[in-house]
């Protein structure tokens, strides 16, 4: 109990200390489920306007840590902060600023679009007018005007994750934490999504990214980090990437196989082309 | 595991034998009535026949709906190369053993008590089993292939949420006419000749097209003269074959569109429109989801029927009780009633509750990261889910309270003290959402 106070203390003096700089800040954030550590000691920073790619192969421990930075998950040991303050001590604050999209989106099948929009702006107490605006915006924008009054269980997987989209993107959060964004969506869609993030990154929203299209990362991401394994391999943008993993003119694909150790792809593939 | 498993069979076992005493008792109670006897225990044999097909039937529906058009594996063993007919065998062994197995096994002993009163010959029982057998095949095999072309006309939810309506009409049609019968009356020697009256002037229709009652019949001539009827033992074997094949061709003929229709969206192109605009308000919007919700989704509202046929019921009971038949003053014995009934609308309320109120903290399932990744804190949500709830639930105690008073005519004190203690319904709300649990 004391320890856990000690502890907690400890937390909140160092998520002050980093307060002024970062968006977010995760320090030794470590989860395991039973035995098995999925995120094994992982420190990164989000600073305002940027966005932070996370990368790494199926399994690697991606969604634990987001779901432990949207609240989800209780860690075992470290700490998370968003805008300075502790999400262990402090989350309503913390959730209040943040925005979170998962990759499988499961919603309210008996609520039509538009009350889905209503409740989840009721939950984050947003303002009327901003509601009016923002709602009538996004919809259009991702042409669900239409549908804004049907079920969403007549909604296809496309049409959910862009109403899931669109109600994070209305509430304005300062960090939007988003697992795999672009699972359904069509090109259109796709296409605006980007900009989307680009646009909100630009007026200084922080906005942490899993994803596995090395694409979108690529030309999305100011940074990317690489785990593997539940650890943090590499963080840096493209050029410190290219260096790590010392293919300077290589773009990102061959860089993650090289540092995610795929080295026996090579023999896969060479293999299939010779068949 | 084995120990649970063996305590299970062993309470099966109990259960099956508690029946078969029963049973013989009411069978030999009618049986032995002289002139009207044997008349009322065959006839009341050949209802329970009539509704376990019925019951059957109709569940055996609800069950193939979800089996045949509604399973998450479809997707994949639709798209395999596997024959339409061996779809509709495979899913139809399952169907069958889902929805018979416990009717078979707890109207064994229903039917078996028939044989002890009646004093049936060796050759009863297999026939008896035999035609159990064939009659849940034949309530199945006409319950699957009803599905099949019901699906058609309907998408598969809709079809699905029309049997469920029936069915829960059926049950509790079945349980008012029970109640309403008054059996208490059948130990009560002075209503006794006034039952044997009504009893008997039931027209049962004698339904010569209903499987159940051939069913019926083969077995009555059986324990009447020991004899065995050959032409309703062969239309009760040749039957659910017959009606089998009938449902292979329907499955081969209709299945493809009927599975297209359950696609589609029970709401697809109806329009909501929300009345009242946005306001920042999480309490207002946590009652507006979940009214909206409970109202959309028919299987939850249907279950309000059961209720209502549960607190017409329980009310019921008040109005019928002999009370001027009692050793003591019956104003007095009118009151120790009330008294206790607060107790037991209590227990009413928190039986509901545990229904309603208890699964509505897990409704949300894989939507519930919304709450969670919300600023609003969970126990915030569970107090605005028990808000939500213990209003309805206070204004049906108090109903349950009132009604039964004014049928009891209690008057004065007792009537204040029972209907101010209803704040502990309160509680048995709380209880139910896990409140008390969360705030200690």
């Amino acid at each position: 109990m004391i320890k856990d106070e000690i502890h907690n203390t400890m937390s909140h003096q160092m998520c002050g200390q980093v307060a002024a700089d970062y968006v977010l800040a995760v320090k030794n954030l470590t989860k395991k489920f039973g035995k098995f550590t999925a995120v094994d000691n992982i420190s990164l920073n989000v600073k305002q306007g940027e966005i932070f790619g996370f990368l790494g192969p199926n399994g690697a421990g991606k969604t634990t840590t987001i779901k432990m930075i949207a609240g989800l998950l209780q860690p075992d040991d470290g700490w998370i902060s968003i805008n300075g303050r502790s999400l262990a001590n402090e989350p309503k604050h913390c959730k209040q600023d943040t925005g979170y999209i998962p990759d499988r989106p499961y919603l309210f099948e008996k609520l039509t679009g538009f009350e889905f929009l209503q409740f989840i702006a009721s939950l984050y107490n947003l303002a009327p007018e901003t509601f009016s605006r923002n709602t009538a915006n996004y919809l259009k924008l991702f042409d669900l005007e239409d549908w804004r009054h049907h079920l969403i269980e007549s909604y296809s997987h496309g049409m959910r994750q862009k109403l899931i989209i669109s109600s994070i993107f209305m509430l304005e959060p300062p960090l939007i934490v988003v697992d795999e964004p672009m699972v359904g969506l069509d090109p259109k869609s796709g296409r605006i999504v980007k900009e989307l993030f680009k646009s909100h990154a630009a007026r200084g929203t922080a906005i942490f990214l899993s994803t596995h299209s090395l694409e979108i990362a690529e030309e999305l991401c100011d940074r990317i980090g690489i785990i593997l394994n539940g650890s943090l391999r590499t963080v840096g943008n493209l050029k410190d990437l290219q260096v790590e993993a010392r293919l300077e003119h290589s773009d990102l694909e061959e860089i993650f196989l090289e540092l995610t150790g795929a080295y026996e792809l090579q023999e896969i593939i060479a293999a299939l082309r010779s068949e | 595991m084995k120990i649970f498993y063996g305590a299970g069979t062993f309470q099966k076992e109990n259960s099956s034998a508690a029946l078969y005493k029963i049973s013989v008792r009411v069978v030999t109670y009618f049986h032995s009535q002289n002139e009207l006897g044997i008349i009322l225990s065959l006839k009341i044999f050949q209802m329970a026949w009539i509704t376990m097909f019925a019951l059957l039937v109709f569940s055996c529906m609800v069950s193939a709906v979800s089996t045949l058009f509604l399973s998450q594996d479809n997707e994949i063993i639709f798209a395999a190369p596997v024959a339409k007919s061996d779809i509709f065998f495979m899913r139809y062994i399952t169907t069958s053993i889902y929805t018979s197995w416990m009717m078979i096994i707890f109207s064994i002993p229903v039917f078996a008590a028939y044989g002890t009163v009646f004093k049936a010959a060796v050759f009863y029982w297999p026939l008896m089993l035999v035609t159990i057998i064939a009659t849940a095949a034949t309530a199945t095999t006409f319950g699957m292939g009803l599905t099949v072309v019901l699906v058609n006309l309907f998408p598969a939810k809709r079809t699905k949420d029309i049997i469920l309506y029936l069915s829960i009409c059926f049950g509790i049609f079945i349980y008012l006419i029970f109640r309403l019968m008054r059996p208490e009356d059948l130990v009560n020697p002075d209503k006794y000749g006034h039952f044997i009256d009504y009893l008997s002037s039931l027209a049962t229709p004698a339904a010569p097209y209903i499987p159940a009652a051939w069913a019926s019949n083969l077995l009555s001539y059986y324990l009447l003269d020991r004899k065995i009827d050959l032409l309703v033992t062969a239309l009760l074997t040749i039957t659910p074959i017959t009606l089998f094949f009938i449902g292979e061709w329907a499955m081969e003929r209709w299945f493809l569109s009927g599975f297209t229709k359950s696609q589609e969206s029970f709401g697809g192109y109806r329009m909501f429109f929300s009345r009242g605009k946005y306001r920042r308000s999480s309490l207002r919007w946590i009652f507006l989801k979940e009214s909206k919700l409970f109202l959309r989704d028919s299987a939850e509202w249907s279950q309000l029927f059961m209720i209502a046929a549960l607190v017409v019921v329980y009310l019921y009971n008040f109005k019928v009780l002999p009370v001027e038949r009692s050793l003591f003053e019956e104003e007095y014995v009118t009151n120790l009633i009330s008294f206790l009934n607060i107790g037991l609308t209590g227990f009413v309320v928190a039986s509901l509750a545990a229904r309603f109120v208890y699964p509505s903290i897990g409704a949300e399932g894989g939507s519930f990261y919304i709450i969670m990744s919300s600023p609003l804190s969970t126990a915030r949500y569970i107090l605005h889910k028990y808000l939500f709830y213990v209003v309805p639930f206070t204004i049906l105690a108090l109903v349950l309270l009132v009604v039964s008073n004014r049928l009891l005519n209690i008057e004065g004190p007792m009537w204040w003290i029972s209907v101010t203690t209803h704040d502990h319904y309160l509680d048995s709300t709380g209880y139910g959402t896990g409140l008390w649990g969360n705030i200690r």
